[in-house]
């Protein structure tokens, strides 16, 4: 119960911190939130020299009763923080309606995308790693190459190559090269550590044949060692998603950030970088807990 | 074996890197339509590319060719297309295919591919250097509060490190310039943040671990302030592991440059950028000289970077 609650904590304080320096960022920006509002709405044209002072002035204030605007700062933070508490992710400045909405729409097709990739990445990481014989140098190459291989090109290559037909498949597979070089570099060392272990040496002597060895053992052993990547590479998945998604023209969280940031829509960014913040802090506690499960000492800190 | 051949790998590495900082730094002298050096009417002009010229003015390309009397010569480089210049010799060419006079061919607006390519890789390294300037610059003045007694820049640190640790940089990007408008600087400090939060941590380590050592003992009760301690004996002894970092935020930024030009999030048209060449690449299918050199330049330049950060003796 206590890891649950510290687990918890954790998720909503990166959730807070966020939408702490969010709002901090909107009030830092030049112009004032209600003038930016109100461009993002569409109601001022971006070159603004035309229209009389006063009518501005009433449009703009407008705009800041609407979207509450015209309160002091600080008020505007609690009030953000306590909203994000009870779910309430506020009302897109340029099209009026609740982001909620908007993110739930963009988290469908993007978060089965990045868990399909990171499953893929696992299978195909530890598939290498596991290689054994002749297949295993041109598994280290293969790995090597994704290593280094650019989302963004291998996108459009793929692109070329006819998979437009099935993009979801498509940037599932792109998304999924690197975490997979890196599941397979660790994978490798975790399973060389295993075969030169003396318990395995021990097992060995028992009679325990091989398969079984990698299996009852070797699991827990691959458990302990990759859980601590499934935040970073989590992180690493919804940056390259954004790429992703506009090189097949998908329709997901990255492109609902770039429209929203390329218009100037506060609160639908600020939505979305909360919500990454709550994938990888949610990400980072199932690690953890996968950790703890695969192997209970506690952990060992990287020196 | 092993050993030699990650030195190996390092080497070529780092020759790929050089190639591409050349390339970046003397992209004005590898691609111009202004020649190098060239006499016109008796007057003599060194670097007319870089610097304005009475002799000619404004003229750019085929125009300072035909001004060329008798007696008068030019030194060109050996690219003669600027990367922003739409026409060539006065005629429109868009997404024409590699030829004679465009070695890569043109992009949807007749610019010549080549000399995109060669200062794009400008556009990437400005961004880089600023970025590791910057992160290394905050990251040792982090460190050196940290050290010097200071909490709140330990609590500063240990904040931006833990929130930035797994947060995507290319999302973070995208989103600030949402909030504060789009411009580079903003893209630049959010870079910087993360990554000096990170050199901070690994230099209060790497000093912490000088100044406690004997050597900076023996140095102390020879009467050495504190302010030297760190700079004479503390700083050299962390200098490996700060150029670590230091290239980790280099090719955290260059890589993010790209992806975020892709975007259009990056550098601001219209200057060059590999990134833009790519977004071009998405929109115009058919015109594989889009796609394939700043491809490969963008996979040789991961490449290298991944070989080269192999620190020796790990």
């Amino acid at each position: 119960v206590r890891d649950v609650a510290l687990a918890v904590a954790r998720i909503a304080l990166a959730a807070a911190a966020v939408a702490v320096a969010a709002q901090l960022l909107i009030a830092a920006a030049p112009g004032s939130p209600g003038e930016r509002a109100a461009r993002a709405a569409g109601i001022l044209p971006p070159d603004d020299s035309a229209i009389p002072g006063a009518l501005r002035a009433d449009l703009v204030s407008r705009i800041e009763a609407r979207f509450e605007l015209d309160r002091p700062l600080a008020i505007r933070v609690a009030a953000s923080i306590a909203d994000l508490a009870g779910g309430d992710f506020g009302r897109s400045w340029a099209s009026g309606r609740p982001v909620r909405g908007e993110l739930a729409r963009g988290a469908r097709l993007t978060l089965p995308l990045i868990a399909a990739a990171l499953v893929l990445a696992g299978l195909l990481g530890v598939a290498a790693a596991a290689v054994r014989g002749r297949a295993r140098f041109a598994a280290a190459a293969a790995v090597s190459a994704a290593l280094v291989a650019p989302p963004v090109w291998i996108g459009l290559l793929l692109l070329d190559a006819g998979a437009g037909g099935a993009p979801a498949l498509a940037a599932v597979a792109t998304l999924a090269l690197l975490p997979a070089a890196v599941v397979a570099h660790h994978a490798a060392a975790s399973l060389a550590a295993l075969e030169a272990s003396p318990w395995a040496l021990a097992a060995r002597a028992r009679g325990v044949s091989e398969r079984r060895l990698l299996w009852r053992y070797g699991s827990r052993e691959l458990g302990a060692e990759l859980a601590p990547l499934v935040p970073v590479l989590c992180g690493y998945l919804l940056g390259a998603s954004m790429i992703v998604e506009r090189v097949f023209g998908l329709r997901g969280l990255g492109a609902l950030l770039a429209d929203a940031s390329g218009r100037g829509d506060a609160p639908v960014v600020v939505g979305v970088a909360v919500l990454a913040a709550v994938v990888v802090a949610v990400a980072g506690a199932a690690a953890r807990a996968l950790r703890r499960r695969c192997d209970p000492r506690p952990e060992r800190h990287a020196s | 074996m092993q050993a030699r051949r990650a030195g190996r790998a390092r080497s070529i590495g780092a020759a790929v890197l050089l190639a591409f900082a050349t390339a970046a730094v003397g992209a004005d002298c590898l691609a111009s339509d202004r020649p190098l050096a060239l006499e016109i009417d008796g007057e003599i002009c060194l670097l007319p590319n870089l610097f304005s010229c009475t002799a000619i003015g404004e003229a750019r390309g085929d125009r300072i060719s035909a001004a060329l009397g008798h007696g008068d010569w030019a030194l060109w480089p050996p690219l003669r297309h600027h990367p922003e210049a739409v026409r060539t010799a006065g005629e429109l060419e868009i997404l024409a295919p590699p030829s004679e006079r465009h070695w890569l061919g043109t992009d949807d607006r007749g610019r010549d591919v080549l000399a995109r390519l060669i200062h794009g890789a400008r556009s990437s390294l400005r961004l880089a250097a600023i970025v590791a300037f910057g992160a290394l610059v905050l990251g040792l003045a982090l460190a050196a509060a940290g050290l010097a007694g200071s909490r709140a820049a330990a609590a500063a640190v240990a904040a931006v490190a833990d929130l930035g640790a797994g947060l995507p940089v290319i999302l973070l990007v995208v989103a600030a310039q949402g909030l504060l408008g789009l411009s580079l600087a903003a893209a630049a400090l959010v870079l910087i943040a993360p990554r000096a939060a990170d050199t901070a941590r690994i230099a209060g380590a790497a000093l912490g671990r000088a100044l406690s050592s004997d050597y900076a003992a023996a140095a102390r009760a020879l009467g050495v302030g504190r302010a030297g301690l760190l700079w004479r004996h503390a700083l050299p002894n962390a200098a490996p592991q700060l150029v670590a970092a230091t290239a980790v935020t280099a090719s955290t930024a260059v890589l993010a440059e790209i992806a975020l030009s892709f975007l259009g999030f990056g550098t601001p048209p219209p200057a060059a950028s590999w990134g833009e060449l790519l977004a071009q690449a998405l929109a115009h299918r058919e015109a594989w000289w889009l796609l394939w050199p700043p491809g490969l330049c963008v996979a040789a330049l991961a490449a290298a970077l991944a070989f080269g950060r192999q620190s020796p003796g790990r």
